[in-house]
């Protein structure tokens, strides 16, 4: 028996090389350390974990960088192609914790002023990223799900960290059950994807010689595409999105619109575009279908809304549904779209976020429109940087929103297919419509008077570093795509 | 002879999982439902066994019937109204939601009855896993999967702490 | 003999009671337990998938999910004690202070 287990060690090899590992290892390091630290620290000192956390997501940008630089061509299978780590996976991860960096930035003061215990909250924020670079990097539907399965815990944990707003307990609980019935669909379509080729391996394209059965394959494609539908939040599997997104706390909001958002883009570029390429045909019918309504309904329900928050839960429905496109166009060009679209999304939706927080973060202060009147007049300049923010949103030069979309668009149009041109004047006619509501804040915040005396907003460290890294991503991603190059020649297939 | 009495109880396990099944998700009193899950899930057990999955089996009971189960009862009991028999349990839209379930088991068995390429294919009496299956599992998940099985460490480091964040008590 | 398709559209049954008993029910536990079911029916199908190739990678799937089954199980008991906390009930229709 020994001899046995000796042999087998010998013959096999799990090709780790930890320096591609180490974004990841860093994290998971960090969140550990974290709630050990947490107990120990007292008062002021508390600050320690906020800045361990974002040190901790700059070294692992800087280390996805280094081997980035590196090793140009990167493509390494480790721990028995069960891990993936290439050019495509690094570049989701860097979306992921920029999402996460600018978190935890525009988190350190609100969480005072919304009295959150810290501690817990930047562990689960690591713990959250981790799991979506798993999902980014899974070379075998196992790594993803339990990639998900961490990322989807840590973030009903974070709806509901404000244990004694009934929202927030609402919004976790919604958050909860969608999450956990769409993990069911997810589930019971990798056990009939499995059915149909005898592995769970998403490395390579499923070869229609694998495929033992076309029904199972179609059946759990289709359970899968539910499930990941749920989790990107496409109609018509969106309707806990403006519940979820409306009672959690203002910066959870903010993290799950971002780096949550593209990793389950990550794992719909991995299953659909690359493994299941022999249904393609199949799966670019329903994904039409899918963006087509999500983007339509995001924005139509977008226009009624009163509250800002809300209206950008549904803003966020609809740039999903943008970033189908990418998806529907299946090709090299349109993956590298895909994914230029979700930083653009990060950086811009972030941005957002960061003056709603600074907004909300006043005495007796909500989320409504009317909370934005008279800011434009009060802070100029911050009025301008959510003017840009707006319009990037709406996708208008020379901002990232727009550069964003003009690359998915064009990368859609270069397939020369009419139903794609079709879907593209669509989306073309939803951002011309989503003006409307974009700029209805800018009209509040310049045009209206406030209620009551203007109440002042508090400029914190932190929110300053958010809104300088977002600005600066938002211009120079509209401005200069060139510096992105390296971006652009990054293609999944 | 052994062969059928493997197709008898089968279908006798079946029989016992689809009631249940259905008990969970129709009785009135929570506390039944939860212990018909339990029967559920001990039914799900055995059909383990005539699969030959002999290990999970054994986990099935541990961790589904054991805990998972026990974590809901405990539910149960700290929250419900558990004298309180009359809580309705369906809501409105059942009737529609019941017709599309209907709809969706139709197509999800016609699809697999009808499918000809595996067509009727017996599952193998005498596989070659049959017997070590354990052995088999333990290797894999220290080789092939041995990333899963310590990135599942990490899913259930990050629930301990979410649960205790989320349900402890204001100081 | 037992045909795997046997299985499978036992699978079917079960899954699709649970989908059902998350559509109809309006008692939070009774969801979380439809749930369960859903979660039991996926690993069946591995089960018997794994049985009819001779595989124990299906295996390895199935007892991970069950450790996720119990990871969710337990943030999921921790949010409804949170919310039972608060409001004193686990009928779904009582949590709609947003429209849903």
């Amino acid at each position: 028996m020994q001899e046995s287990v000796k042999t087998i060690l010998e013959n096999f090899s799990l090709n780790i090389d930890l320096v591609t590992l180490m974004p990841e290892i860093i994290i998971c390091g960090m969140a550990l350390l974290t709630m050990i630290l947490e107990p120990f620290l007292k008062g002021d000192s508390r600050k320690v974990v906020m800045h361990l956390t974002w040190l901790s997501i700059v070294a692992a940008l800087i280390s996805i960088y280094s081997i980035w630089t590196s090793q140009p061509n990167l493509q390494s299978l480790q721990f028995a192609d069960a891990y993936r780590i290439d050019s495509y996976s690094l570049l989701f991860k860097a979306v992921f914790l920029i999402g996460s960096l600018l978190t935890v930035f525009i988190s350190s003061n609100f969480l005072k002023f919304k009295n959150v215990p810290d501690g817990e909250f930047y562990s689960l924020i690591l713990f959250a990223t981790f799991g979506m670079m798993n999902m980014a990097s899974a070379g075998d539907l196992i790594v993803l799900f339990i990639g998900l399965e961490i990322m989807s815990l840590c973030l009903y944990v974070l709806a509901g960290i404000l244990r004694r707003s009934v929202y927030a307990n609402e919004a976790s609980l919604k958050y909860f059950l969608m999450g956990a019935f769409a993990s069911g669909f997810l589930m019971f379509g990798i056990a009939f994807i499995y059915g149909a080729t005898g592995t769970t391996s998403i490395v390579d394209v499923i070869q229609s010689s694998e495929i033992l059965s076309n029904t199972y394959l179609i059946i759990g494609a289709a359970m899968v595409m539910i499930g990941l539908g749920f989790k990107v939040g496409a109609v018509p599997f969106h309707m806990w999105i403006p519940d979820v997104y409306t009672g959690s706390i203002t910066n959870v909001t903010a993290f799950m619109s971002a780096g949550p958002k593209a990793a389950a883009f990550a794992a719909f570029f991995q299953v659909f575009i690359v493994a299941l390429r022999p249904l393609q045909s199949e799966i670019e019918v329903v994904l039409w279908i899918l963006s087509a309504l999500t983007m339509t309904l995001g924005n139509i329900l977008a226009i009624t809304q009163n509250d800002v928050k809300r209206m950008l839960a549904y803003s966020s429905i609809s740039h999903a549904g943008y970033v189908l496109i990418a998806l529907v166009a299946f090709t090299p060009a349109a993956t590298t779209a895909g994914l230029y679209y979700l930083l653009c999304y990060t950086v811009m939706n972030i941005g957002a976020f960061t003056v709603l927080i600074m907004v909300e973060a006043r005495e007796n202060s909500d989320t409504n429109f009317s909370s934005f009147a008279g800011m434009g007049r009060r802070y100029p300049f911050l009025g301008i940087l959510l003017t840009i923010f707006m319009i990037s949103l709406a996708g208008f030069p020379p901002t990232a929103g727009f550069m964003g979309k003009f690359l998915v668009f064009k990368s859609a149009i270069d397939t020369g297919s009419t139903s794609l041109i079709v879907l593209v004047v669509l989306a073309v006619v939803n951002s011309l419509v989503s003006v409307y509501y974009y700029l209805r804040v800018v009209v509040v915040m310049f045009m209206v008077e406030p209620e009551l005396e203007y109440r002042p907003i508090n400029f914190a460290t932190g929110i300053i570093a958010a809104l300088v890294i977002s600005m600066g991503g938002t211009l120079l991603l509209g401005i200069y795509p060139q510096i992105f190059a390296f971006f652009l020649n990054t293609a999944l297939i | 002879m052994l062969e059928g009495s493997t197709a008898i109880a089968f279908y006798i396990i079946s029989f016992v999982m689809i009631l249940s099944a259905i008990a969970v998700v129709t009785l009135k009193n929570i506390f039944h439902a939860a212990l018909f899950l339990v029967l559920t899930l001990f039914a799900v057990a055995a059909l383990y066994i005539l699969l030959s999955a002999e290990f999970l089996a054994a986990v099935q009971v541990l961790i589904y019937v054991g805990a998972i189960s026990i974590l809901m009862i405990f539910a149960v009991m700290l929250t419900a109204q558990l004298t309180n028999y009359n809580i309705k349990q369906t809501n409105e839209q059942s009737l529609p939601a019941l017709l599309i379930s209907v709809c969706f088991i139709g197509i999800t068995i016609f699809a697999i009855a009808t499918n000809n390429k595996l067509g009727g294919f017996p599952i193998k009496e005498n596989t070659e896993i049959a017997g070590s299956n354990t052995a088999n599992l333990g290797q894999l998940l220290m080789r092939d999967f041995i990333l899963p099985f310590e990135v599942v460490s990490v899913l259930l480091l990050a629930a301990l702490i979410g649960a205790i964040v989320i349900a402890k008590r204001d100081n | 003999m037992v045909p795997l398709e046997y299985y499978l559209i036992l699978s079917g049954i079960i899954f699709t009671i649970g989908v059902s008993g998350v559509v109809i029910s309006r008692n939070i536990i009774i969801v979380f337990m439809s749930i369960e079911l859903m979660l039991n029916a996926a690993n069946l199908a591995l089960i018997s998938f794994a049985r009819q190739f001779a595989d124990p990678s299906g295996h390895v799937f199935v007892f991970i999910v069950m450790a996720v089954a119990a990871a969710e199980a337990a943030v999921g008991l921790a949010i409804i004690i949170a919310l039972f906390r608060n409001k004193d009930s686990i009928n779904l229709d009582d949590f709609n202070v947003m429209k849903w």
